[in-house]
């Protein structure tokens, strides 16, 4: 089979719960990699927002993909996309009081950069 | 016959230290000083209380019945299948009875603390208690609660009341015990869970679990490499007190740096605690493994006499060389125990109650004349005899005891000893007998460096800066007395105490014959 | 009461009156500090204080209720007090069947197994959670630095933390689990950085929202890998899904790795709250920098309802730890290696330090280790053991650790209220300040040796019951050398728990005949010391009633 033929094979280009999973995971680890890298505690916030909605996008492509089986009926399941609602209104609860106590900081220290917060170590 | 004669011996010293808290603290000056003495003598008299009891402890046993007596059994912590467990045989009878003597002499010896002497006799009372409590308890629970409970009290008694190097020697003597005893807590629940297939039958009865290793289809015979692990990790956690060389670098410094009184208590009767955990839970509970090990036991008893002996002949600091001396007579102990034999065994737990006799009146007679030249260096005395006959006098007898004079209690625990080392049967008996000889030459160092030490500090010119030394004043001299007469009576006349540990000690070589014999 | 099926949300609310009675002692102390002259009075920790009193009182009833009531035969909610002896004497029931609730309005049937479930285990830590939040408040209530940046905010973060860890103990819904977590988080987070102009409080906030946040993306990822896998939110239907055929079955990396590293991130989201490794990292910065009330109540409160979900989300979720006939993640394997690191890191990072306060934190952190070794007495030695035996071994384990999270409770917040105590009267919290402090303040140093001598493990302290329980449970699971690990630990923590002894009673000793000035302490805050030393003493010495306690608190849970 050529090259050609597989590219403009169907199958190939029908997006399926695993393709749904790996922008999931690459979502994730993009956002793992901010927060490990990123020096400036608005960035890592925002890593972890990242974080946050790669498992939402988990949730709702799971849940899209579930079923249950009802008085023979086939049923959506909805859990997951209920989830990714609380998790999205965590989120935002989370980024509150994550920038008040930078904002906080910031009146202290005229910085937001992890590294020089410092003064306490052991 | 007193009804829980052992909980009143354990416990009226520990209520005591809680009554010492309850008395009112001085304001000024002259109330301080009333304060102060009311303490002392309130510590006297309640430490005189288990003295009294311990009357009633020595006529009330019967020294021709073996196992235990004066047994109190009451439940604790029925869940975990705990019980308070008192008893005494005549191993721990006799250590009682010193434990209480001298303990109640320590106190006289204490007199001179004017530092936080609620603190210390509350301290020191606690400590009795728990000492006493030790000796008596028959359950691993119980014993390793008392056996824990002597740690904090030393610790503050050696690290407040203590000399130059305090905190460093508190330290090493909390941290060498800790890590001592948690392979003990280790050990015991091992025996712990051994001991019955469902939680109901397990126990931490010390009786039950040795009868349980007397049985040859026992758990305690059924893995011999596990049981050798759990054997090893209690004996070094018992090695620790007694100690064996290399494991007693924390008792010179503890010796050292702990007021008087309390060096006495250390090496007449914590010392003590290592030795009678082995007797008592360690070889009875493993008879195999002890068995296997009594080569290791032997070898680790003749290094330690050896080793301590020519430690101390190298020291300048009496109390220094006093507790070296100390890591050298208990290997005579470990000596004696490894022949399993009559004479050793009985040897090695009379040799208990001499060293703890005898050192008791060494670090007395140190704290004597460090009180008033405030320093202990051998060469930094000379020609005292003339000025201190009685102190002279004492000292003799100490140091004689020490070096196994005949006639005197020193001697008959040493030569009992190495009887037993020379008449070790079985094919351990040649080993036995290098370690003896080894050991021999020990006896001739220990002679040396304690003879060496009298002229150094009794003979010769009196050094000037001495010239008005006084001796031993009453209250020292009747604080030496009891044990001066006990080293006396006990050396020419050691029946009654050998007659009393007679039986017990069969029942023990019986106990550890193992399954191989 | 219906037994077996999950209630209805009218019908639940009967079975929550502890969380309405924080809720509504929240809304007051939002409310009272709105007038002013109730805030400038002391509205605010009353309230609170009574709120969680009442909570307490409620959570108790509810524990009769299951103890004795139930189980002798039937008898309404509420008919707790006449059987108050028989608790006391230890005389609990048989197992009773939990009471699930907030499944959902009745006939739609979204949730067939309830969110949240009430049984004996829940109730025992709300009564443990909430007592310790009492305590809390007592040692606020004088703090000067809380009612100078506002009593109202304080409490009213303190109780909405309360209400997300009173939730943790009774969540069995996935969805619960994360946001009973989340909920006690985003106060914690508030509540270190509530001294607002001091530089260490704002740092130790920020710190401490930073790894908070990060650790809670990491578990709600693998809570929705989990979710993928077994197709339910449901603790309880999980073990039937893994049972069945998964719902992406040959998936995406395997069914068993991916339930490994789906349980894995979730574990970590509880690591985070008991601070193990490897989500330890915030603990020493945020306990050392925030407010030292706080730091008591983040040493505490989070850290037993995160070994309440963790071991409800355990049992409930793998209930067969060997699990032949299902897929199995390996948790045990983890755990094990968090327990051991998190214990050696603790202890040997203590061993340096000379601030109190830190060096408590990092005591702390090795506490956590200690009692995740009693929830690993799963070990690989025991796979060819009979199943009962396997599963008495793990019950022996978390027995261990229910009992020694009291300790702890009493042990630890003693401590860190002393250090309270002191900081407030010498306004040090360094090692140094606290020289010759036995003889300033004898009753406060005794009581803090007390504390000292339990967190070692010394007997007769309550500690040293702890940690027997703790070492029997591994050795009994013949995890001998991380038995052999644990107690190479406690040595070691002899050392820096003895440096403040000493600090105290060794150092700066008044020479002879001097007197030093005595320190004077206010008798509410003797009280409260006492109000935890003797406890801790006298639970290390009669502790029979309060293990049938926690057997019983365990015969809800799976095992």
């Amino acid at each position: 089979m050529g090259l050609w033929q597989k590219l403009t094979d169907p199958t190939l280009w029908q997006v399926s719960l695993h393709h749904y999973l790996i922008v999931g995971a690459l979502l994730f680890v993009s956002g793992l990699f901010t927060v490990l890298t990123r020096k400036n505690a608005v960035s890592i916030l925002m890593g972890v927002e990242l974080m946050l909605n790669s498992a939402n996008l988990n949730f709702v492509a799971f849940s899209r993909y579930l079923t249950r089986v009802e008085n023979g009926h086939v049923m959506p399941v909805m859990d997951g996309q209920i989830v990714a609602v609380f998790v999205i209104v965590l989120a935002a609860c989370e980024a509150a009081i994550g920038l008040a106590l930078i904002l906080s900081i910031y009146h202290n220290l005229n910085t937001v950069d992890v590294d020089e917060t410092d003064h306490l170590r052991g | 016959m007193i009804p829980h004669l052992l909980s009143w011996m354990t416990f009226v010293p520990i209520g005591g230290a809680l009554v010492l808290l309850l008395l009112p603290r001085g304001h000024d000056d002259v109330s301080r000083r009333v304060s102060n003495e009311a303490v002392k003598i309130v510590t006297a008299v309640v430490s005189a209380i288990p003295l009294i009891l311990s009357y009633f402890l020595y006529t009330g046993f019967d020294p021709a019945r073996s196992g235990m007596q004066f047994m109190e059994v009451a439940p604790w912590i029925p869940s975990f299948n705990i019980y308070y467990r008192m008893g005494v045989d005549g191993i721990s009878t006799p250590l009682i009875l010193m434990t209480t003597i001298v303990s109640f002499v320590a106190v006289f010896a204490s007199w001179g603390i004017n530092k936080g002497v609620k603190g210390y006799f509350c301290m020191f009372l606690l400590l009795e208690g728990a000492m006493i409590g030790t000796f008596c308890a028959l359950d691993m629970f119980l014993f390793y609660v008392f056996w824990e409970l002597m740690l904090f009290p030393m610790y503050f008694l050696i690290g407040i009341w203590g000399g130059p190097r305090k905190e460093y020697a508190a330290i090493k003597f909390f941290l060498y015990t800790l890590a001592g005893s948690v392979l003990l807590l280790l050990g015991m629940l091992a025996f712990y869970y051994y001991s019955g297939n469902t939680p109901a039958e397990r126990t931490f009865d010390i009786l039950r679990l040795q009868r349980l290793a007397a049985d040859p289809e026992g758990p305690f015979h059924a893995d011999p490499a596990f049981w050798m692990m759990v054997f090893v990790g209690i004996f070094l956690a018992f090695a620790v007190k007694v100690p064996i060389v290399p494991l007693h670098t924390w008792l010179p410094d503890a010796h050292v740096e702990a007021p008087t009184a309390i060096s006495v208590i250390l090496a007449a009767i914590l010392l003590k605690m290592g030795i009678y955990g082995m007797l008592r839970i360690n070889f009875p509970i493993l008879p195999d493994q002890f068995q296997d090990f009594r080569f290791w036991l032997g070898l680790i008893g003749c290094v330690s006499i050896v080793y301590g002996a020519f430690c101390a002949m190298a020291q300048s600091d009496l109390k220094k060389l006093v507790a070296y001396s100390s890591v050298s007579h208990m290997g005579y102990c470990l000596l004696g125990i490894a022949a399993l034999n009559a004479a050793g065994v009985n040897g090695a737990v009379f040799q208990l109650l001499a060293h703890g006799m005898g050192s008791a009146m060494l670090f007395l007679l140190v704290g004597v004349v460090y009180d008033r030249a405030h320093h202990r260096q051998i060469d930094g005395f000379g020609g005292l005899a003339t000025r201190m006959p009685i102190y002279a006098g004492y000292t003799s007898l100490a140091f004689f005891t020490s070096l196994g004079l005949p006639s005197l209690m020193g001697f008959v625990g040493e030569a009992l000893s190495f009887i037993g080392a020379f008449q070790t049967e079985g094919e351990l008996g040649s080993p036995m007998r290098y370690f003896a000889v080894f050991s021999a030459v020990a006896i001739v160092i220990t002679a040396a460096y304690f003879l060496w030490t009298f002229q150094r500090v009794f003979m010769g010119t009196l050094n000037s800066k001495y010239e008005g030394i006084s001796d031993m004043t009453a209250r020292e001299v009747f604080t030496l007395a009891p044990l001066g007469v006990c080293v006396l009576l006990f050396g020419v006349y050691p029946t009654p105490l050998l007659d009393m540990m007679n039986v017990s000690l069969q029942q023990f070589m019986r106990m550890v014959q193992g399954a191989g014999q | 009461m219906m037994d077996g099926k999950a209630l209805d949300n009218v019908a639940s609310l009967a079975w929550f009156a502890p969380e309405l009675a924080v809720t509504a002692a929240l809304l007051l102390v939002v409310l009272a500090d709105l007038v002013p002259s109730l805030r400038a009075g002391r509205a605010a920790p009353a309230f609170a204080a009574i709120g969680l009193a009442c909570a307490l009182l409620a959570v108790f009833f509810y524990y009769v209720e299951f103890a004795v009531a139930r189980h002798g035969g039937g008898g309404a909610a509420g008919g707790g007090l006449p059987h108050l002896q028989q608790i006391l004497s230890g005389e609990l029931g048989g197992a009773t069947p939990p009471v699930d609730i907030f499944a959902g309005a009745e006939g739609v049937g979204r949730n067939r197994f309830g969110l949240l479930r009430v049984d004996p285990f829940a109730l025992f830590f709300k009564m443990l959670i909430l007592v310790s939040l009492l305590l809390v408040v007592g040692f606020s209530w004088h703090h000067r630095g809380i009612r100078r940046y506002g009593d109202g905010e304080y409490y009213a973060l303190l109780l909405a933390s309360a209400l997300g860890l009173l939730l943790m103990a009774s969540a069995t819904d996935l969805l619960m689990v994360y946001l009973s977590i989340e909920m006690v988080s985003l106060p914690s987070y508030a509540l270190s950085g509530f001294f607002r102009r001091d530089r260490k409080s704002s740092e130790a906030g920020l710190k401490y929202v930073l790894y908070g946040a990060v650790a809670s993306a990491v578990m709600i990822y693998g809570l929705s890998l989990l979710y993928g896998l077994t197709g339910t939110l449901s603790l309880q239907e999980i073990p039937s899904r893994l049972r069945g055929t998964l719902s992406f079955a040959p998936g995406l990396l395997g069914q068993t790795p991916a339930l490994s590293l789906a349980t894995l991130f979730i574990l970590g989201g509880f690591a985070f709250k008991i601070a193990a490794f490897p989500f330890h990292t915030w603990c020493p910065d945020v306990y050392e920098g925030a407010p030292t009330p706080v730091t008591a109540f983040l040493s505490v409160a989070p850290k037993v309802a995160g070994f309440a979900v963790m071991l409800r989300f355990l049992s409930m979720a793998f209930p067969d730890p060997a699990a032949r006939d299902a897929v199995n993640p390996n948790w045990p394997a983890f755990l094990t290696v968090a327990a051991v690191l998190t214990m050696t890191w603790g202890n040997l990072a203590a061993l340096g330090q000379t601030n109190v306060k830190r060096l408590l934190a990092y005591s702390a952190i090795a506490h956590a280790g200690y009692l995740l070794m009693g929830v690993v007495t799963v070990s690989s030695g025991m796979a060819d053991a009979p199943r009962e035996q396997g599963e008495a071994v793990i019950r022996v384990g978390r027995e261990a650790v229910l009992f020694y999270l009291v300790a702890y409770a009493f042990m630890d917040l003693g401590a860190f209220f002393a250090v309270i105590v002191i900081a407030d009267r010498l306004g040090v919290e360094d090692l140094d300040g606290y020289r010759g402090l036995g003889w300033r303040a004898p009753a406060v140093a005794a009581a803090m040796t007390i504390f000292l001598l339990s967190l070692i493990g010394l007997p007769p302290m309550v500690g040293f019951v702890g940690k027997l329980l703790l070492f029997k449970a591994v050795i009994e699971a013949r995890l001998f050398w991380l038995a052999v690990v644990g107690v190479l630990n406690s040595v070691i923590s002899l050392y820096y728990y003895v440096k403040v002894i000493r600090a105290m009673y060794l150092e700066g000793v008044p020479a002879d005949g001097q007197t030093v000035p005595a320190l004077p302490v206010p008798k509410f805050a003797t009280f409260l010391l006492y109000a935890m030393a003797v406890p801790t003493v006298w639970l290390g010495v009669s502790f029979g009633r309060l293990y049938e306690l926690v057997r019983y608190s365990l015969t809800g849970i799976a095992y």
